[in-house]
């Protein structure tokens, strides 16, 4: 018969583990419920852009140079980051 | 943590380590409306240096490239205080510095599960707050929580 032995402190670590796991993936799941998740269309960041764009108000528009378009144009560029970039409408703004 | 050798003079140890993370990441995209989605997938290397007369007080540098869309490099510099042999927490400055820049500070805690006397998987949850630099599209702060794992040696 086997004799009972005092838990490890190698298996302590991984309940500890676990445990912290645990409540990662809880906060993380929680936070998608409650705050919503946005699907990658909208930009938040200059880089969620391709080189050449900058993200304003969610949309990633083309900076265009002075001598090609103008002063102050640009072009909504709706392609994020590793996508086919179409789109060459000019923006009203 | 603990997990170098111990060292023959006074001096410092060295832990390295190398992982990957991802999490979530939230900001305002210059809409007024703060949004969350997935982090991008980060991969990160640095090395911890502890002085061998106060063990529990470490240095933590860290390199991180963020490998989706377009790919950033950054880096994090952290006063860490372990409590436990394998559990500690950790705050510092969190940056990133290329394509765009981004500026913040980041706490933590590390979880490490050892493997053998001088290897361990490391656990690390993070939260950063970026409020300054040239990849955010508006004036509100870039969020990351982020949880991390990897291979921690002793050098």
């Amino acid at each position: 018969m086997k004799s009972r032995t005092p838990a490890s402190p190698l298996r302590s670590s991984f309940t500890a583990a676990r445990a912290l796991l645990a409540l990662c993936l809880l906060g993380l799941a929680h936070l998608l419920g409650n705050a919503g998740c946005s699907s990658g269309a909208i930009c938040y960041r200059n880089t969620d852009c391709p080189n050449a764009s900058d993200c304003k108000q969610g949309q990633c528009v083309r900076r265009i140079s002075s001598e090609a378009g103008g002063a102050g144009a640009s072009s909504v560029d709706t392609s994020l980051a590793g996508a086919v970039d179409t789109s060459q409408t000019p923006d009203a703004n | 943590m603990f997990l170098a050798s111990p060292a023959r003079a006074e001096g410092y140890l060295l832990d390295g380590n190398f992982g990957i993370g991802s999490g979530l990441e939230g900001g305002d995209s210059g809409t007024g409306q703060f949004g969350w989605r997935r982090a991008r997938l980060r991969i990160a290397t640095g090395v911890d240096l502890r002085d061998d007369e106060s063990q529990a007080d470490a240095l933590g540098f860290r390199a991180f490239a963020e490998i989706e869309k377009r790919a950033t490099l950054g880096g994090e510099a952290r006063y860490e205080r372990w409590l436990s042999h394998n559990v500690g927490a950790y705050g510092g400055v969190i940056f990133v510095a290329t394509p765009e820049t981004l500026f913040g500070g980041s706490v933590g805690m590390d979880l490490v599960i050892p493997f053998g006397k001088r290897a361990g998987l490391y656990l690390e949850p993070s939260f950063s707050v970026l409020p300054v630099g040239s990849d955010l599209p508006s004036s509100g702060p870039l969020i990351w929580l982020l949880f991390s794992a990897g291979i921690k040696l002793g050098l």
